[in-house]
């Protein structure tokens, strides 16, 4: 009996509780949100410290679903949102406001002993695509390609599918990981693996990051590369408070010093 | 408190015992509740899955993206035949050109090794050579010294593979250790190298030329028909753009008008009405786009009719004089019997777009079709989502199958043991390491199968000795035979303790009457005990299964999440592909879709098979003891 | 049973028959010490790579800090005289500053610095709910089906759902537990969501079926349906070891029914109970799937009694103190949590695989393997000694 009672208790007592947040809940992209949103979080927090955050990265469709139901104060995503997604938001009375922090670039990245250096943007298309299967139709030594590719939420699935692939469907050999980092540590253990990661996750452990038509990615050729594109905070109408001062921060110098130490290309740089 | 009322009527006793009584037989009855409930909500989520998904697939009819697929699916197969007829061009060039491109690479690779391992000192010295240039002249020599101590020391430890010739090695390690920046000597070697490749590479693809010829014929082949295919693709996308926004925002539109119609405060209904016609819009016209297609739709026929006679033509032209290996004789003999199939199966959709209507109603037969016979799970696709089950079922059924395969005679090998060989002692250790198996975590397990067991199973794979086992060298560590052999792991504690159970089960008088007759232990054991306690024991199978394909996180971490029914042509290598599972979807795709999608019902019609399917193998489980129940001694 | 042929007076020796006895005995025996060979190989193997983490060499001989900081972003900091040196974001902002231009790279490994109390305090709290729920159902039902269930339809009805419900895969618990949990139960409230099945006015307050957002309180919910069966199982097997002689005796001095329970009962069946429902605390704290939906999150930088409450002006009355304590209190359980499990799939599947994760990644799973290992080791022996102790 009395546990009920401290159960009823306890239920009844959710909403006052649910009311008084003082903690930026953001969800939303992998790519921002495995390392650059939490280490911005990390930095802004030293200046005003009274901000919790809550950080969940699941890919950039869960910015719009988290922000359409208020379960988040910020989405981040790396790509543009959808125009259904824009209508399902207006739908739940939720109006979008949309920030570029950073520019990013798809790194197409295969095994450091793979001796493919560089490939053409077709050869890209139909790599994912599943048209070319073996190492040898693109100039490598024989071996079957092993496809990694983000999960299907996952905005750079999205972008990349918009980028490189024509619209065009992945080949359904690919594999789908979970982040950027698991893609980068299966393509490091497979010498037949290829796959795309965000420039930040370009270095890692036993990855070689591939060409695209003689243009190597890096900060100085983001507007020649061809599968650039802009990163985005969103939020919920023009944002106030906490929101603004940690938005603020993302796009003043400071943020920018942390754009490019993770990895991407601060806004600065692309005027 | 209720004691001491107890005490005080006896009415009020009986009423409150009663009170009581009722009170435990509630909570008693809550695990039905739970099951009913379980029932309601996945059905209460997932049920609204077939209308949705049949709107979806209306849209996909009524916008003209199917009639495209009927053209598209078939011609999916040029590019594999293209593949084919490249890869057979690679294998015969392979023997020619092998070696000196691996000769090229070697070289290359041993750049990069030198240049890694100096990379401390060549950027201090690069740091050196941007300092104002008074520092600078202080700096440099320092610097550049360094660099090329450590270019030479470089260079002299890096191992060469004896596929270039003691010269060569000789002067490229010569050569590696002069790259000082700014005054390189030019990488003579390695330019000589490419050089040398590259006309190889000539050479052997002039001997080659009406593959090439054949493998550029069939490329450009369907290019008129891929055109108008696309005009027609960009027209149906655009169709199906303006055909979800208006149903999104007709859907907002309507919730926003009830809203409306229940809001009692005139102000708010006002703001609401306004909203909702803020969000007003026309519903899309269709009869334009089915005029176009109507009108694309017999300059498609004549370009596939076209097309279809184009690779026909390649099949018997395919230039099978120039190929000597046998491996790409074989590829090209494929080839040349698949392409009349291919040209077949253009030529046969022609018939199938002249009956394609736009406005054919979609049966939810067929819709349910699509859910449980489906081959395709594709989700946020930039063309159509599919949701088709068949993929992760099968993912689920072979990796169920290998763990069950592996588990059961280990587990039923170690209650026979512990039942009827093992002594005390060896009992009392052998028993709790095996349930403490069942404490083992799986998150746990599978993060063994990420970090230990793929690469072991994948080092192992390639050790020559090996290479007779089907599907050996394996390409991906995260496999199904990866995730079988820690489900395999998991289920053991359940089996072995069922099975023990079973053994024990075995009615003493069995075992003496067996003795009586002058049996040996052996023919008891064999030929009384385990077959009196094979129901018991299949039971136990059966509720192993169930585990296994309930398993989530194991197969989450391991099995690779590849989502397409496997290969079988490998036979038994099948097991060493990736897949992806139906508890395994539910747990990766869940937390990242909109509540109320096709995409989030799916889900959830997923989970109800698993449901379902836990229900059945219990009862089976069941139904299988009770059928061959011993009668009591 | 142990009669061997050769004792059997009706048989004469048979050499083969033996030979063949020894060789099935040393197959069977091979494949059962494979099995417990596997186990011990992997449990060997994280307790190789996890106790460089856990353990020291000098005293207090346990990494404090491993269990006693949060997990945060881990930073390398190389410089160019080829030290490498560790830290955290506080400590890398100092670094850099000293080192200057002697700066050579950072790289940072997100989730692997720090150490791991968020994800085990969040357990604990997911575990204390379950386990009280689960317990509170589990006893009356086992109570229920032991000392007042006639054998019929009903007590086989529910004895099949308890089978069944134990066979429910835990991805299905996850989906229930987010349909039922944290999409529709009952909250009171005064502005309901638009999401809210069904709102009853109350008067004071309406009640909304709104569910309660991903918390720990839908998630504990969720894991005590989970280890139900568990918990009914093991309670009833405890109250019917307790002799019959016991009720008999009691209500034969004219108790009721409930009073024999009370008294004759449950006092000599509860130590037993307990000790099994330890088991059950050891597969909610194992479950990852049920979890996922309901209350785990990847990431927080704050401890669940940490909360950001406004600041109290110094007169406050006592009624804002105490309704801000309560506040607190509540916060344990209406906020999301990292769980141990959920925490280890996110260092296996988003991070990377190199030497500075893997200390992360093995640490958390020592010490997650060591809790359970060691809950259900309690249980096992305690059960032991309750049978010595208790023989009828």
């Amino acid at each position: 009996m009395k546990s009920l009672l401290v159960l009823l208790g306890l239920i009844s007592a959710l909403p006052c509780s649910l009311n008084a947040q003082t903690t930026l809940r953001i969800r939303g992209s992998d790519t921002l949100g495995a390392k650059l949103v939490p280490q911005m979080a990390e930095a802004f927090k030293k200046q005003a410290s009274a901000v919790s955050f809550d950080i969940a990265a699941e890919g950039s469709s869960t910015a719009f679903t988290n922000l359409a139901s208020g379960s988040a104060e910020i989405g981040m995503s790396s790509r543009r949102i959808k125009a259904d997604e824009r209508a399902l938001c207006r739908a739940k009375g939720v109006s979008i406001q949309e920030f570029e922090v950073a520019w990013d670039m798809i790194v197409i990245v295969v095994n450091k002993n793979n001796p493919v250096g560089e490939l053409s943007k077709k050869q890209v298309l139909k790599i994912f695509a599943g048209d070319i299967t073996d190492w040898s139709e693109v100039g490598g030594s024989p071996g079957p390609i092993s496809i990694y590719t983000r999960n299907t939420s996952s905005g750079t699935y999205r972008d990349f599918i918009n980028l490189a692939m024509k619209g065009r469907e992945y080949s359904r050999n690919s594999q789908k990981m979970a982040g950027n980092e698991q893609i980068a540590s299966e393509v490091g253990s497979n010498a037949n693996g290829i796959g795309y990661v965000g420039l930040a996750y370009a270095g890692s452990k036993g990855c070689k990051v591939v060409s695209i038509e003689g243009v190597s990615p890096s900060v100085a050729t983001v507007k020649d590369y061809p599968y650039s594109r802009p990163t985005y905070l969103y939020t919920n109408g023009q944002p106030t408070g906490n929101t603004k001062a940690f938005i603020d921060y993302c796009l003043s110098p400071g943020g920018d010093e942390i754009v490019s130490k993770v990895g991407f290309v601060p806004m600065s740089k692309m005027k | 408190m209720l004691t001491r009322r107890v005490r005080g009527s006896w009415r009020g006793s009986a009423l409150t015992q009663r009170l009581i009584r009722s009170g435990f037989a509630g909570s008693a009855s809550v695990t039905i509740i739970v099951l009913a409930l379980i029932m309601l909500f996945l059905l209460r989520e997932g049920a609204g899955f077939l209308g949705t998904y049949r709107r979806e697939l209306e849209t996909y009819r009524r916008c003209g993206l199917e009639f495209c697929d009927l053209v598209d699916r078939p011609l999916a197969q040029q590019e594999d035949l293209a593949g084919s007829l490249r890869r057979a061009l690679s294998s015969s060039l392979e023997p020619l050109i092998g070696q000196a491109r691996a000769r090229r690479d070697e070289a290359l690779r041993l750049k990069r090794e030198v240049d890694q391992l100096t990379q401390t000192q060549r950027e201090v010295f690069e740091q050196a050579q941007a300092l104002p240039a008074a520092q600078a002249a202080a700096a440099l020599p320092e610097a550049t010294k360094a660099l090329s101590a450590a270019l030479k020391a470089a260079s002299a430890a890096v191992v060469i593979a004896p596929i270039l010739s003691a010269k060569q090695a000789t002067d490229l390690r010569l050569q590696l250790s002069t790259q000082i920046p700014g005054k390189e000597q030019p990488l003579a070697l390695i330019n000589q190298l490419q050089q040398e490749f590259l006309r190889v590479d000539k050479e052997a693809k002039a001997r080659f030329e009406g593959l090439q010829e054949a493998i550029e014929t069939l490329e450009e082949a369907p290019e008129d028909l891929r055109e108008t295919l696309s005009e027609l693709k960009e027209l149906a996308l655009a169709a199906k753009e303006q055909a979800t926004l208006h149903h999104t925002l007709e859907e907002g539109r309507q919730k926003l008008l009830n809203a409306a119609q229940n809001a009692r405060d005139p102000k708010e209904k006002a703001a609401l009405l306004k909203e909702a016609e803020a969000s007003h819009s026309e519903p899309p016209d269709e009869s334009a786009l089915q005029a176009q297609i109507a009108e694309l739709r017999e300059p498609l026929v004549l370009h596939i009719g076209a097309y279809s006679a184009k690779v026909d033509q390649l099949a018997l032209h395919l230039p099978e004089a120039e190929i000597q290996l046998p491996e790409a004789m074989e590829l090209l003999q494929k080839t040349a019997q698949a392409l009349p199939r291919h040209a077949a199966a253009m030529r046969a959709s022609v018939p199938e777009l002249r009956q394609w209507k736009a406005d054919a109603p979609v049966h939810l037969r067929s819709v349910l079709g699509a859910f449980f016979f489906g081959t395709q799970w594709l989700t946020n696709s930039s063309w159509q989502d599919f949701f088709g089950f068949l993929p992760l079922l099968s993912g689920s059924l072979i990796i169920a199958l290998i763990a069950i395969a592996m588990a059961t005679p280990l587990s039923v090998a170690a209650a026979i043991y512990c039942n009827q060989f093992a002594s005390p002692r060896e009992r009392e250790w052998i028993k709790p390491v095996i349930e403490f198996i069942q404490a083992i975590p799986s998150v746990v397990l599978g993060f063994i199968g990420i970090s230990l067991l793929g690469d072991l199973l994948k080092d192992l794979s390639q050790l020559p000795m090996l290479s007779w086992i089907p599907g050996f060298p394996i390409a991906e560590r995260l496999n199904m035979f990866n995730a079988g052999c820690l489900l395999a792991l998991m289920a053991i504690p359940t089996m072995f303790s069922l099975a023990e159970d079973a053994l024990n089960n075995v009615p003493q008088a069995y075992i003496d009457a067996s003795e009586a007759l002058g049996a040996t232990q052996l023919q008891t054991i064999f030929r009384v005990i385990v077959p009196a306690a094979l129901s018991g024991m299949g039971a136990a199978v059966l509720l192993g299964l169930g585990r296994v394909i309930g398993e989530t996180m194991v197969v989450l971490l391991v099995a690779g999440n590849r989502i397409a029914i496997p290969d079988f042509s490998d036979s038994v290598g099948v097991v060493f592909q990736p897949a992806h599972t139906l508890t395994g979807i539910i747990a990766q795709e869940l937390g990242e879709v909109s509540r109320g999608s096709a995409h989030w019902q799916a889900l959830f019609m997923v989970g109800i098979v698993l449901f379902a399917i836990s229900l059945a193998v219990n009862a089976m489980a069941r139904a299988m003891v009770r059928r061959f129940e011993l009668p009591k001694s | 049973m142990s009669d061997s042929p050769s004792q059997n007076p009706f048989i004469a020796t048979d050499r083969g028959a033996s030979l063949r006895r020894v060789a099935m005995a040393w197959s069977l025996r091979l494949m059962t010490g494979f099995i417990v060979l596997v186990t011990l190989a992997i449990l060997l193997h994280i307790g190789w790579k996890g106790a460089p983490v856990l353990f020291k060499t000098q005293a207090p001989f346990v990494n404090t800090a491993f269990l006693s900081k949060l997990p945060s972003t881990l930073h390398v900091i190389s410089d160019r005289d080829g030290r490498v040196i560790e830290t955290d974001n506080r400590g890398a902002e100092v670094l850099k500053k000293q080192l200057g231009p002697n700066l050579r790279e950072e790289k940072t490994i997100s989730y692997s610095g720090g150490g791991i109390l968020g994800p085990i305090v969040g357990t604990a709290l997911l575990v204390l709910v379950s386990v009280s729920v689960a317990l509170l159902l589990g006893v009356a039902s086992a109570i229920y089906l032991s000392e007042y269930a006639r054998p019929g339809k009903t007590v086989e009805l529910i004895r099949l759902a308890i089978l069944n419900l134990a066979g429910v895969p835990s991805v299905v618990f996850g989906l229930f537990g987010l349909g039922a949990f944290v999409l529709t139960a009952p909250v009171l409230t005064n502005s309901p969501l638009e999401r809210s099945l069904l709102i009853i006015p109350l008067g004071f307050a309406k009640l909304s079926f709104q569910g309660w957002d991903t918390c720990v309180l839908s998630g504990g919910f969720t894991l005590a349906f989970v280890i139900l069966p568990v918990i009914i199982t093991a309670s009833e097997q405890c109250l019917a070891a307790v002799p019959q002689g016991f009720r008999e005796t009691s209500m034969a001095l004219g108790a009721t029914r409930w009073q024999a329970i009370r008294s004759a009962v449950l006092p000599f069946a509860m130590p037993g109970i307990l000790t099994s429902s330890i088991l059950g605390i050891a597969r909610a704290a194992g479950e990852t799937a049920p979890i996922m939906f309901t209350a785990a999150l990847a990431f927080k930088d704050k401890l669940p009694w940490q909360r950001d409450l406004p600041a109290l002006a110094a007169d406050a009355s006592w009624w804002a103190h105490w309704e801000q304590s309560v506040q607190r209190l509540l916060g344990l359980f209406t906020e999301s949590v990292q769980a141990l499990p959920y925490h280890i799939y996110t260092l296996a599947a988003r991070i990377p695989n190199n030497e500075y994760a893997q200390r992360a990644q093995y640490g958390s799973v020592l010490v997650f393997l060591l809790l359970v290992a060691s809950l259900s080791l309690c249980s096992m022996l305690l059960r032991r000694r309750l049978r010595r102790k208790y023989k009828w």
